[in-house]
């Protein structure tokens, strides 16, 4: 029998989709010189080459994972036989390793769609082997710095398993993932960008062709970065879902480049303005993913997500900076053909509107890089240590926010190229309204504060601008057509899905920001002390430790507290807040139990130890309202991109009348 | 008239439930414990405040800060204590002095920026857009020959 482990054919695959890769750019970059179809099509046969290389390392990994295979370096280093059966798959991304060769998969995956799938035009080949000279790195990466297969001569019997926090919530899951397809899905339109550079096509061409994409990797980037929230709702125990901390920031900035981008690209679809200025923001988006996993992962920032060192921070870093000088050295060869020559009609437009957005949005982007590098900078310069907090982040972030949420009413209804005066203050005159109505509601409420004043009455303003969007369009056609009202709205949203889709979002905006604001604002912490069986008011809720419990599981020990929640004499539930050990680390996670409700949740989790002899437990209790509202709203977000990217409406016809051409 | 009278009934809302909110002393006195803690950086964590972590340091350094409020000293005094003791780093605002003003000013510095040489850049484009499109004889007659020839 052939003697040949896992760790050896897993290292194999990888090499051969590197080998791959690194075959399928060259060919590509001669084919598309030589202007050489057969050169071309090997290059695309290359890309799905690799991907099937990069999927039969994944594949061995996961059954290295699931058969206990320590004597692969990254099982050992990471598994843990007792594990429950999803964690050791999601142990593939659980820390560097397993993280970098599931990247190298996704790209390989959108590369081989691209090769198969993309419409055929002077861009692909170029794009193509931009993506391939990305694989080449990440999966360089993997068969070198961070080779997950390393084969251990001397395999444990065990390993430690993964990080704690990781197995604590099976959001962990999912979070990284989304991630992941979102920066990866971001590559796309990057890639066609450079194609664009190189073929001197600046044009809308490269972005319409990757609408589709750019729209796809930005909605996963939201998702994925919803979905940590939640996680750290969940598990981090202190009742929030955003610290501000190095590693959330630095998924962030991506984030909000990639914002700034699917919003100027409309304007140089229609106007055919800010081509340099496009090609800059999804280079940026691209550089700031690299950047981010090079902070992440080199532990030069410490952060409560950051996992393990090791060389591979210093090889992004170096990848982050030729990626920069290629991208910027292009852009400056090819600076002639895209400067603008652009013409403005007027300021107050939507091509107005959406440049100040994006003004904001790349503020806000270069405020967040700072504060997150400052420390560093201090660090490196005069040896002082200084932190940058969560508090500066709010003060910087939060002015942005509201003249983005400003900005967000006003813009869409806004026509291009020139607003009409008379309709404009008629349409100011109901934002306004709308805005001040919803302020006076808050302050009668019993609102204070500027900012949270500020926040009910732009949501307020936000919601009369989609109901004017909405009835601008739907009215008319009412009147026209004399269907009913809603006949009308229900074909305008099934027609028009982009447009109707970035409602939907800008909507979701709005909710999410009115969340965020009352849970940070009205939020209430308390620290508790529950004598067993006696009853303990806090806001408005009678909590009662009944009893305290343990429960054993192969994964690990888990002991906490059972609370019974009474409000006005009725039980509402039963909450278990616990701390848990996982395996062998000594790591004391303590796990809050949340009682999740539609105008505030009750959040409960141990402060400290929890003693078993003593005749009490001490809880850390918060109460934060609307903060549900904030994953309602996320969910509002990904429904309506997810709408806008569904065919149908025009395009859908569209696509069936070139079949019937074809036919 | 009715507008004064709509004016006047706002008004009396407003104040008649203006500070109504009535709340213990006892939970009062902890929200500022958790709004200071905020403010400072737990020592043994990776980037969590005060009031955010679990760890029993911070457990100890929030009721540190109740017994300080409870001494009726102020949050500026209470911050001040514990930059005394663990130097500027404590703090999770960046002091607002020397250097560190920089972190403060730039965010701010590069917003003006954006928006003015977005305004310069407007300018220019609005200049092109009053230009009216030089079209000379030669290319015009191309495009009548094409036409015609369509």
């Amino acid at each position: 029998m052939l003697d040949i482990s896992l760790g050896q054919l897993g290292s194999g695959s990888t090499l051969l989709a590197l080998a791959a890769a690194l075959y399928g750019a060259v060919a590509g970059v001669v084919g598309a010189l030589r202007r050489d179809a057969r050169l071309q099509t090997s290059a695309r046969l290359a890309a799905v080459a690799t991907f099937l290389g990069a999927t039969a390392a994944i594949v061995l990994m996961e059954l290295a994972l699931l058969s206990d295979d320590f004597s692969v370096s990254y099982v050992a280093s990471q598994s843990r036989i007792d594990s429950p059966l999803w964690v050791k798959i999601v142990t593939l991304w659980a820390a560097l390793e397993g993280s970098v060769l599931l990247w190298a998969w996704l790209l390989t995956l959108y590369g081989a769609l691209l090769a198969v799938a993309a419409p055929l035009n002077v861009l692909r080949p170029w794009a193509l082997a931009v993506m391939q000279l990305v694989q080449v790195f990440f999966l360089g990466v993997v068969a070198t710095a961070a080779n997950p297969f390393t084969v251990l001569p001397l395999p444990p019997a065990d390993g430690p398993g993964p990080n704690p926090l990781l197995q604590n919530h099976w959001m962990m899951a999912v979070h990284p993932l989304l991630l992941y397809l979102g920066f990866v899905g971001l590559t796309v339109p990057f890639a066609y960008a450079m194609a664009a550079l190189i073929t001197r096509r600046p044009g809308s061409e490269w972005m319409t062709q990757t609408r589709r994409w750019t729209l796809t990797g930005w909605g996963f980037l939201s998702a994925g970065i919803v979905a940590g929230g939640w996680w750290s709702y969940e598990v981090l125990g202190w009742g929030g879902y955003w610290a501000w901390d190095p590693v959330e920031n630095v998924s962030f900035l991506p984030w909000l480049t990639a914002t700034a981008f699917i919003h100027s690209v409309q304007v140089q679809e229609r106007r055919r303005m800010l081509k340099a200025w496009n090609i800059l923001l999804i280079t940026l988006t691209f550089a700031l993913s690299i950047l981010g996993t090079f902070l992440i992962r080199s532990g030069i920032v410490s952060s409560v997500h950051a996992f393990g060192d090791g060389p591979v921070g210093p090889i992004f870093l170096a990848f982050f900076i030729v990626v920069m000088l290629a991208s910027f050295g292009l852009i400056a060869l090819r600076w002639d053909q895209i400067r603008d020559r652009a013409e403005l009609d007027a300021v107050v437009s939507r091509e107005g509107s959406i440049l100040v957005g994006n003004v904001l949005f790349l503020a806000m982007a270069f405020a967040i890089l700072l504060g997150t590098l400052f420390p560093l900078i201090v660090e490196a310069i005069s040896g002082e240590k200084v932190t940058v907090g969560a508090p500066f982040f709010d003060q910087v972030s939060r002015p942005l926010w509201l003249l983005i949420l400003l900005l967000m009413g006003i813009g869409p209804l806004l026509p291009w190229r020139r607003a009409d005066s008379q309709r404009l203050s008629s349409n100011l005159a109901w934002l306004l309204g709308g805005g001040i109505a919803a302020g006076l509601l808050a302050l009668l409420a019993g609102l204070r504060g500027l900012y949270p004043l500020l926040t009910v009455a732009l949501a307020g303003y936000n919601l009369v601008s989609l109901g004017l969007l909405l009835l601008g369009v739907v009215l008319p056609r009412a009147r026209i057509s004399k269907r009913s009202v809603v006949a009308v709205f229900r074909s305008y949203a099934f027609e028009n899905r982009r447009r109707f889709g970035s409602m939907v979002v800008h909507f979701g905006v709005t909710v999410i920001a009115v969340a965020v604001m009352a849970s940070s604002a009205y939020r209430v912490d308390e620290q508790l002390r529950l004598e067993f069986g006696a009853e303990v008011p806090f806001q408005g809720y009678e909590l009662r430790a009944v009893d305290r419990f343990m429960e054993e599981s192969p994964q690990g020990v888990s002991a906490g507290v059972e609370i019974v929640v009474e409000r006005a004499g009725r039980t509402l539930t039963e909450l278990r807040p616990r701390l848990n050990l996982f395996g062998q680390n000594p790591q004391l996670i303590p796990t809050p139990a949340v009682l999740y409700r539609p105008q505030h949740d009750l959040y409960l989790s141990i402060a400290g130890r929890l003693d078993p002899e003593a005749e009490f437990v001490v809880i850390r209790a918060v109460q934060s309202p609307l903060i549900t509202w904030i994953w309602v709203g996320g969910l509002i977000v990904i429904l309506g991109t997810s709408y806008a990217l569904s065919p149908g409406g025009r395009q859908l016809r569209e696509r069936q009348r070139q079949g019937a051409v074809r036919a | 008239m009715r507008r004064a009278l709509a004016l006047t009934a706002i008004l009396a809302a407003l104040l008649g439930t203006a500070p109504a909110q009535e709340e213990a002393p006892g939970l009062l006195l902890e929200q500022r414990v958790f709004e200071i803690g905020r403010k400072l950086r737990c020592p043994v964590c990776t980037s969590e405040s005060v009031a955010d972590s679990a760890a029993e340091l911070a457990v100890q350094m929030r009721a540190r800060i109740q017994t300080q409020l409870e001494q009726g000293r102020d949050e500026a005094e209470i911050l001040a204590y514990f930059q005394e003791r663990y130097g500027d780093w404590i703090l999770q605002d960046p002091p607002k002095r020397g250097p560190h003003l920089l972190v403060w000013l730039l965010p701010a510095g590069a917003a003006l920026l954006g928006l003015a040489s977005l305004v310069v850049f407007v300018r220019r484009w609005r200049r092109a857009a009053e230009v009216p499109v030089e079209v000379d004889e030669a290319d015009l007659e191309r495009v009548r020959a094409a036409l015609d020839r369509g």
